[in-house]
């Protein structure tokens, strides 16, 4: 592996000392899951790796009356553990959870490294998007919050500036009654990326229909059907959805069969939420 | 630069220092010559350098031994106690579980953090904590037998 | 009265899982030596092109780098059937992942950051990678020398000037009056993806140089001896100069027979001036440039009577052999030989051509070509089925050979051959297929997209070990001082349990506990009695006939000795429980134990000596095929089997849940029914898949796609069948080891057929490419609807 030099800052300000201190060859290290192969494969060629996981604050998790905050450094499997995040209305999220990677690999994988990263197929993200989670970003000029959805950019591109770091993950408590879902298409039954993934949210206080498709395009894509959201037409969401959907063909699956998973997995997961 | 650490090793301390960019897995094989742990892929992918951290199943290769500092690290070269096999290891032989052995350390050292978590795991949980061991060689089905067989409902239950 | 120290079919423990369960076990991986270098290759980033100039200054000038090598100065033409084979690509690249030059180090880190200063330059020369394009005239040729090659004559029947590296032919009957006579003749066409073989442990080497021609090898492969005797022919040098040791083998499956990274290793070695040299694969290199398992497309034909009964086939296998077909050339000859599948057809012409193409390399894998053959062969068989209104299980019983009836290369099949037709009935009762639903199943039409369809499936096989004429093997047993005894032998058994099933036979044998043989696991050529290759399913049959001898052997001398103390004639002594007595006077017996190492009367005078047992086993009465129509006789013996399958289809995703499989192999004799229980479990799944998940994917340019976990997926413990069962049926093999057969390949060989005629059953649609993911049935039913393309 490229050598790089390793620091473990004990708080957030630190972190954002060095961070801003060391320009663009820093690297922020969460789990490692992503990162550590991404080094390994010359991806990325850092010269100094912060762990952040010497912030006490970042390993923190919060579940309360008024939703989630989700630290940086705080471990996938915790948010399966915790029963006011499994048990909470948070369900899209936490089947998204459930089924990325391994179980092994999600005692070191953390929710926000997930997002950071950026990646098309991040499971996370069409769930958060749909919650309408929100970033907490620390910087040299204090502290800003972003939807997740905006913290993305592009392929493995957030739109973090230089010094900033996601501290938390807030996911707002959804109004009661609220339901969402989560489905993912992979090749095989074991851990895999998805060749899609849809997350659908149904919210009958604020009479929201939302759903987000990921791994299709370079950030995932969210679809506002509050229009529909007294009839639902299934049929009229798929085309939706279909219409905004740019997925490749590459090793995982083709165009056609992605396009396809998309539209199933849309009806499914209207054919299980409740009607009304 | 050299990073100071303190761990403990199969229950024994152990202290010295490492290289920022070296693995769990390169630590565990080549500084402390537990050769058991193997590498399968390097990439997270197959489990076979599965070590428990804080009595948490991780995948070494995908550590840096520097986060380990301050950890209780386990291996399987600890399992067995004072040459006598575990309950789980005693299972993995006694239901054939074994073939070519080379995924068997990561498989138990999965399933043994399982059953110190959830002594008595559903059939589904099982599968679920050992999912991320590829094997090549069982086809799964004795190495669940074995699992199984060490939980309260697999002793009563018998083979299958 | 049951006797004591009865093994042959039982369950004991396995003599390495103690090893293996605490980590104690050690593999080459885990081996070093005192000034030990670590080897990596460079490899070819482009299919097919000519090396221009490589440039290893920057690499050399690199502290710690010890020695760099590159092709040119590697002279070595190696393989075992064909010697198409260089050390280092020499001249031109033949597939991306060609390993071009080669480093070793005082570090892997250094070793890999030599390899990435070296540079080398390309021009790109045209790459052939299809098959049937391959044999067209005119095409860019893989090995323009393949008439220079060394290649084992006789066998083998190279085409130079062309791409073929072997063409396998077999003719029986008259094929016209077959065709003629057939009331129906159908033809079609199958694909085979290649397939790596994935053990979980890469190839990894450690070797070492020495003077005077010497070269000690610590290697994780399949068959030591065959390792010796390659490197001794490649390298011209005296097997005895050669000696290989074998620790424990993180699994094999064919990958790691014959020789690998071994003289990349030992050249490494050579010009570091003999310090050791490790090479362990990375999991990139074991896709990349080690061997995988041979794509192959078919083309079947066949003439049938109104009942169902086959009048004339003829075949085409083109095997995608890659770009070395040294082992390659082998299967396509064996697979051919099992090309109709276990059936009497009064008429053929097999064609089976190994071609070479600029992709990675085949080589033997799980079942030798005969899982790729019977895709095509049982799948054309369901089809015929249907089209003449026959159920599928009735059509192969009326096809099975019978008593009497030549096999498609003259074997006469006799009583004892084995029973195909009750493997097929066992896992046909055991999925219930005589009761499953008839109903709109298969459909007369493509079944419409919408919730789930259920399909049964079944397949037969049957496979004989592929291996040369004059294949043997050898054993010996040595007693210790407490009756214990070591057996040394030299198949290699990474994880199929034969050792587990030889230490009972020879316990049974001597009748001694079984706990007190003790099979030597690491394998050393310089102490390690003589073997072919663990290769083919041969082992537990060859292996066990070389055990019983050796038994004997050692019976014979303790009796020798026991009839002098015991004033008794040998053939009145009796060999039972550790101990020998005269039959006719019980009460005169002596322990083993008095015997093992010599025999010490009171008076201190003392007879016999250590005892060693020696047996041995070579294969009889096998020939060589006739080149032109290849009859002959190759096969030791035949294993037949079938699968059954039940399967339900989300026809809106294409996802199959395997609900029942249930498996049946004619094992002669099951010697050791745990060890034979979780091979077929194993090889099952394995077979699953080939049949549902795994193939390699190539770009147009002939670039690898999937070559690391993240996309070339196996099966995990969520991707199981539902249900397993594992049957045996047990005709006595007459010259088998209490009569049994191998079974290491056959449980993974027809699963994929069984799969895709469960699908049809499912959904009456037919696929003919492999694997049966979920992306290829969905599109495959969507695109045989009716108003295909309505949909998005
Ligand atoms: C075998 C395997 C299977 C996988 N399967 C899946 C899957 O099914 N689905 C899926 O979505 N993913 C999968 N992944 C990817 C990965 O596990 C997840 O993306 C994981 O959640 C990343 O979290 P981490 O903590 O490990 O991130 P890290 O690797 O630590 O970091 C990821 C990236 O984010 C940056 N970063 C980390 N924290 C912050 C922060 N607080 N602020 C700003 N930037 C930060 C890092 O610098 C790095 O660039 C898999 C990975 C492996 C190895
Ligand atoms: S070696 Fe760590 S998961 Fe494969
Ligand atoms: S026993 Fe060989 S990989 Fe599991």
């Amino acid at each position: 592996m490229q050598s790089f030099s390793y620091e473990k800052p004990g708080s957030t300000a630190a972190i954002v000392a060095r961070l801003a201190e060391a320009g663009g060859t820093a690297r922020l290290l969460a789990g490692g899951t992503d990162l550590i192969g991404q080094i390994r494969s010359r991806l990325v060629k850092p010269s100094l790796v912060l762990d952040l996981k010497g912030a006490r604050e970042l390993a923190l998790l919060g579940a309360d009356a008024s939703g989630l905050s989700i630290g940086a450094a705080v471990i996938l499997n915790r948010l399966l553990e915790e029963r006011a995040v499994s048990e909470g209305p948070y369900r899209a999220l936490t089947q998204a959870v459930s089924e990325l990677a391994s179980y092994n690999i999600r005692n070191r994988a953390t929710l926000v490294g997930n997002v950071t990263n950026a990646s098309p197929c991040a499971d996370s993200v069409p769930p958060l998007v749909v919650l309408d989670a929100r970033a907490e970003i620390a910087g040299p000029s204090g502290t800003r919050e972003l939807p997740v959805l905006e913290l993305i950019s592009g392929v493995r591109e957030t739109r973090l500036g230089p010094g900033e770091l996601v501290t938390r993950i807030r996911v707002p408590a959804p109004a009661p009654g609220t339901w969402s879902g989560f489905l993912k298409r992979k090749r095989v039954r074991g851990h895999d990326l998805a060749l899609a993934n849809v997350a659908l949210l149904r919210d009958p206080e604020r009479g929201r229909l939302r759903m987000s498709v990921g791994s299709c395009n370079p950030v995932p894509v969210l679809l506002d059907l509050d229009a529909m959201f007294a009839r639902p037409e299934v049929e009229r969401a798929v085309a939706l959805a279909l219409e905004r959907v740019r997925p490749i063909d590459d090793v995982r699956a083709s165009i056609e069969y992605r396009r396809e998973m998309v539209a199933v997995m849309v009806r499914r997961l209207f054919a299980e939420a409740p009607r009304s | 630069m050299e990073h100071p650490i303190k761990l403990t090793v199969n229950g024994q301390a152990w202290e010295g220092s490492v290289l920022p960019d070296l693995t769990l897995l390169r630590f565990v094989r080549e500084t402390l010559a537990l050769t058991g742990t193997k590498e399968g892929c390097g990439i997270g992918e197959c489990g076979a350098c599965t070590v428990l951290l804080d009595g948490r199943p991780v995948n070494a290769c995908m550590v840096l031994a520097v986060e380990a500092d301050g950890c209780a690290l386990r291996t399987i070269e600890g399992e067995a106690k004072a040459g006598k096999l575990s309950r789980l290891q005693q299972a993995f032989v006694a239901h054939h579980a074994v073939q070519c052995g080379f995924c068997t350390p990561g498989v138990i050292m999965s399933a043994q953090a399982l059953l110190e978590r959830a002594p008595a795991p559903s059939d589904e949980a099982i599968v679920e904590a050992v999912a991320g061991n590829l094997c090549r060689c069982t086809g799964y089905a004795s190495i669940l037998k074995a699992v199984r067989s060490c939980t309260p409902h697999g002793r009563t239950g018998g083979e299958r | 009265m049951s006797r004591l120290h009865q093994y042959v079919g039982g369950e004991h423990l396995r003599q390495d899982a103690p090893d293996k369960v605490t980590g104690e076990a050690i593999y080459v991986g885990d081996m070093a030596f005192p000034g030990m270098l670590w080897g990596r290759f460079k490899s070819s980033p482009i299919a097919s092109g000519r090396i221009l100039r490589i440039d290893t200054a920057r690499a050399r000038a690199l502290p710690g780098v010890r020695a760099v090598l590159t092709g040119e100065e590697l002279d070595h033409q190696l393989g075992l059937y064909m010697a198409d084979k260089r050390i280092l690509a020499r001249g031109v690249v033949r597939y991306q992942g060609d390993p071009v030059a080669a480093v070793a180090a005082e570090s892997e880190a250094m070793a890999s950051e030599a390899c990435n200063l070296i540079e080398v330059e390309y021009e790109p020369l045209p790459a052939v990678l299809d098959v049937e394009q391959a044999i067209e005239p005119g095409a860019p040729l893989v090995h323009p020398d393949l008439g220079s090659y060394r290649y084992m004559k006789g066998v083998f029947h190279p085409q130079p000037g062309s791409n073929v590296a072997h063409h396998q032919k077999i003719r029986r009957g008259d094929l016209e009056k077959g065709f003629a006579e057939a009331h129906r003749v159908f033809e079609t066409s199958f694909w085979n993806p290649a397939v790596p073989h994935v053990p979980l442990e890469t190839h990894v080497v450690i070797a070492r140089a020495l003077s005077g021609d010497r070269v000690d090898l610590w290697t994780a492969a399949q068959s030591p001896f065959t390792v010796r005797h390659l490197m001794a022919a490649g390298f011209g040098i005296p097997h005895n100069n050669i000696r290989v040791r074998i620790p424990y083998v993180g699994g094999g499956f064919g990958g790691k027979a014959g020789i690998n990274l071994e003289p990349l290793a030992t050249m490494l070695s050579k010009a570091t001036g003999g310090r050791p040299v490790k090479i362990v694969a990375t999991r990139e290199e074991e896709f990349n440039t080690l061997p995988s398992r041979q794509g192959l497309k078919s083309r079947i034909k066949a003439g049938v009577t109104r009942e169902g009964k086959l009048t004339a086939l003829e075949v085409r296998y083109l095997w995608d052999a890659g770009a070395h077909a040294d082992y390659g050339v082998n299967i396509g000859r064996a697979a051919a030989t099992a090309g109709a599948g276990p059936y009497f057809v009064p008429a053929v012409k097999v064609d089976s051509l190994v071609v070479y193409t600029n992709k990675v390399f085949g080589t033997a894998f799980r079942g030798f070509g005969h899982l790729e053959v019977l895709w095509g062969i049982e799948r054309n068989l369901d089809m015929m089925a249907h089209a003449l209104g026959i159920d599928p299980f009735e059509m192969r019983q009326r096809n099975f050979l019978t008593p009497g009836e030549p096999t498609i290369t003259g074997e006469i099949f006799t009583a004892n051959h084995g029973r195909p037709d009750l493997c097929l009935k066992t896992v046909a009762d055991a999925i219930g297929w005589s009761e499953r639903p008839r109903e709109d199943h298969p459909p007369k039409r493509p079944a419409p997209i919408g919730g789930k369809r259920r399909g049964y499936g079944i397949a037969s096989l049957h496979k004989s070990p592929a291996m040369p004429v004059y294949t043997s093997c050898s054993c010996i047993l040595k007693f210790n001082e407490d009756a214990s005894v070591n057996l040394l032998i030299s198949g290699v058994d990474y994880g199929q349990g034969t050792y587990t099933a030889l230490a009972g036979i020879a316990a049974q044998e001597l009748s001694i506990p079984v706990e007190k043989v003790h099979v030597t696991w690491d394998c050393d050529t310089a102490t390690q009695p003589y073997d072919w290759q663990t290769v083919a399913s041969r082992f537990a049959v060859m292996g066990g006939n070389a055990v019983i001898a050796a038994a004997r052997d050692c019976l014979d001398q303790l009796k020798a000795v026991a009839a002098q103390v015991l004033h008794a004639p040998v053939e009145d002594l009796v060999c039972e429980n550790e101990e020998v007595y005269v039959r006719k006077d019980p009460g005169a017996r002596l322990h083993y134990r008095q015997l093992v190492i010599g025999y010490s009367f009171p008076n201190g005078s003392s007879i016999g000596g250590p005892v060693i047992g020696r047996g041995r086993y070579i294969a009889q009465g096998l020939t060589h095929l006739d080149p032109e129509t290849g009859q002959g006789r190759n096969a030791l013996n035949w294993t037949y089997g079938a699968h059954g399958v039940v399967i339900e289809v989300d026809t809106e995703t294409g996802d199959i849940d395997v609900l029942k499989i249930a498996s049946c192999m004619d094992a002669g004799k099951v010697l050791h029914l745990a060890a034979a229980r979780t091979q077929v479990e194993g090889g099952v799944i394995q077979g699953l898949g080939s049949a549902l998940i795994e193939g390699f994917k190539f770009d147009e340019s002939g670039r690898l796609l999937n070559p690391s976990f993240v996309d070339f997926k196996i099966p995990t413990a969520k991707d199981l069948p539902r249900e397993a069962s594992q049957h045996f049926i047990e005709t006595p093999q007459l010259d088998g080891p209490h009569g049994a057969r191998g079974i290491g390949e056959h449980p993974m060989i027809a699963i994929p057929s069984a799969i895709g005629n469960a699908i049809y059953d499912a959904l009456g649609i037919q696929i003919h490419e492999l694997p049966l993911n979920a992306e290829r049935v969905f599109l495959a039913l969507k695109h045989a609807q009716p108003n295909d393309a309505a949909r998005p």
